[in-house]
């Protein structure tokens, strides 16, 4: 697009604006509290996921012993196995000798000489990056015949794939209703500038604008209204985490044991861009519906 | 240039506008069409400007067959084309010298480009010194100036103009005749859909008028001598 093109394009922008500025400030303030009420929820969900990430980490760990008489290609064809599978995150392996001197401290050297150094099995314990994926893991372990045993927590991994589960359900439905509030608002103010700027758009299109150039203004000044609302939402939303996080951090530990907030640096950067991310993209959402509608060709 | 081979129009409701109509203008012509209401004057304004699509018939414009014009085309075919309306249309909230250097910017003309045109245009159309002026501020005749000098800002090879002087005295309505005239003189195929007698009679043009949807007659000169009673 030639550069005059484009000083036209954001003139005509800012004179919409201008023009309707009531409407244009009241889009901004809801499409900021939209933004604002997902934010709160994202931060809580964000808060709630980082801790259950936190406890439930030492116990999701999948044991998976190979049997005792297994040998070295035995234990490396497990090994490839476990390193093929892209849900394995991380492998930690156990030999034999390893898990003989830990049960040695445990129950003591005597009884362990007598019962000898391989007669513990070798095993991989296996950390996993999807929780709803343990099932399937063991059930694929368990049918391969050089593994003698695995062990894991069932109830763990539940709790953990429904709170999961929860979360993002939870965060799905919220997202969605008030990103629909804020399309039909975003929508509603194209809407009424749309029809300002009716006998204009009659008059581009009688002298040969192309409809490029005649709906641009109100997608950029839909993108506009989600840009400004989600810098407000974030100045307001990283103010506030920022205070939360000095007045709770280190006090939040004393009342409910190892629980932590996110840290404040790792929220400004997830909120910066899911907030400009979603601002925008619903301002250009709210603009296509209203210009799809009230500025047919 | 314009050629109107057997259209006819036929509108949702039913009514006819136009029945079976033949015309073929040159390049660099002055035409007036001229009828009563409901002949059909507007109706073929509408499908030149192709706001409407004929039921029947062949229109060609400048080498574009109007009813197969596609979305992509129809812009670049109306930037041949300049329309002066009745009612001027002028955006309001715009000074003389922005709502032509708008007529410009919308099709993507360089600034520069910009600053040379407008002020001669404004010189031709004799509203230099009104560059600031809002049109609520103008009166109808110079409101009509800025309506052609918009018109006229892209160069156009042909020029319709919708009862230009529709709401102007009969000294003002001369002026903006004697300007159309000056724009064909440069070139320019005019084309005037009036029902002012004085102003047909003044160019002594050809004039295609209309009756009923049909064409009644196409002659070259007034045809106002004996029948302006009827209009």
């Amino acid at each position: 697009m030639k550069p005059v093109s484009i000083k036209y394009i954001l003139v005509e922008s800012f004179n919409n604006i201008v023009r309707n500025k009531v409407l244009f400030i009241t889009s901004i303030f809801t499409v900021c509290v939209t933004i604002l009420l997902m934010g709160v929820v994202g931060i809580l969900l964000m808060n709630v996921s980082y801790n259950s990430d936190t406890m439930m980490e030492e116990m999701l760990n999948i044991t998976v012993y190979v049997i005792p008489e297994a040998d070295e290609k035995t234990l490396n064809d497990v090994q490839d196995v476990l390193i093929n599978d892209p849900h394995v995150a991380d492998i930690k392996y156990i030999s034999q000798l390893e898990a003989y001197e830990a049960s040695k401290e445990l129950v003591g050297e005597e009884i362990m000489e007598e019962l000898g150094h391989d007669f513990l099995p070798a095993s991989f314990i296996v950390k996993l990056d999807d929780v709803t994926y343990a099932n399937i893991f063991v059930r694929k372990m368990v049918a391969m015949s050089n593994i003698y045993e695995v062990k894991y927590s069932s109830e763990a991994y539940e709790r953990a794939g429904s709170i999961s589960y929860t979360i993002r359900y939870v965060c799905g439905i919220l997202t969605g209703l008030l990103g629909v509030l804020s399309l039909f608002l975003i929508s509603n103010t194209i809407k009424i500038t749309v029809s300002t700027s009716k006998e204009e758009v009659t008059i581009m299109r009688y002298i040969g604008a192309s409809e490029a150039r005649i709906k641009a203004p109100f997608y950029l000044q839909g993108g506009f209204i989600g840009f400004l609302g989600a810098i407000i939402s974030f100045i307001i939303a990283g103010f506030g985490y920022n205070y939360i996080y000095t007045r709770l951090e280190g006090s939040l530990s004393e009342y409910i044991g190892a629980l932590e907030l996110v840290p404040v640096s790792q929220m400004l950067l997830v909120l910066l861009g899911v907030f400009m991310l979603y601002g925008i993209v619903l301002g250009i959402l709210g603009s296509f519906f209203a210009i799809r509608k009230y500025l047919k060709a | 240039m314009i050629d109107f081979n057997n259209v006819s129009m036929i509108y949702k409701s039913g009514t006819e506008a136009l029945h079976a109509v033949n015309f073929h203008i040159d390049p660099g012509e002055f035409v007036f069409i001229t009828g009563k209401s409901g002949s059909g004057k507007s109706t073929i304004i509408k499908l030149l400007m192709r706001e409407e699509r004929q039921t029947s018939g062949d229109i060609f414009v400048n080498g574009y067959d109007l009813f197969n014009l596609s979305r992509y085309d129809l812009p670049h075919y109306r930037r041949r084309l300049g329309v002066v309306f009745q009612d001027c249309r002028l955006l309001m909230n715009k000074t003389v010298y922005q709502n032509i250097e708008f007529a410009m910017e919308i099709i993507g003309e360089s600034n520069r480009t910009i600053k040379q045109v407008v002020p001669k245009l404004l010189h031709m159309v004799d509203l230099e010194g009104k560059e600031k002026s809002f049109p609520d501020e103008l009166a109808g005749g110079e409101q009509a100036r800025v309506a052609l000098a918009r018109a006229i800002a892209n160069a156009p090879d042909i020029l319709i103009a919708d009862e230009p002087t529709g709401n102007l005295d009969p000294k003002t309505s001369v002026e903006i005749v004697d300007l159309l005239y000056k724009v064909n003189q440069l070139g320019t195929t005019v084309l005037v859909v009036t029902h002012d007698t004085r102003i047909v009679d003044r160019l002594q043009q050809r004039v295609i008028r209309l009756q009923g949807g049909k064409i009644a007659s196409d002659t070259e000169g007034s045809i106002y001598e004996n029948e302006a009673c009827e209009y």
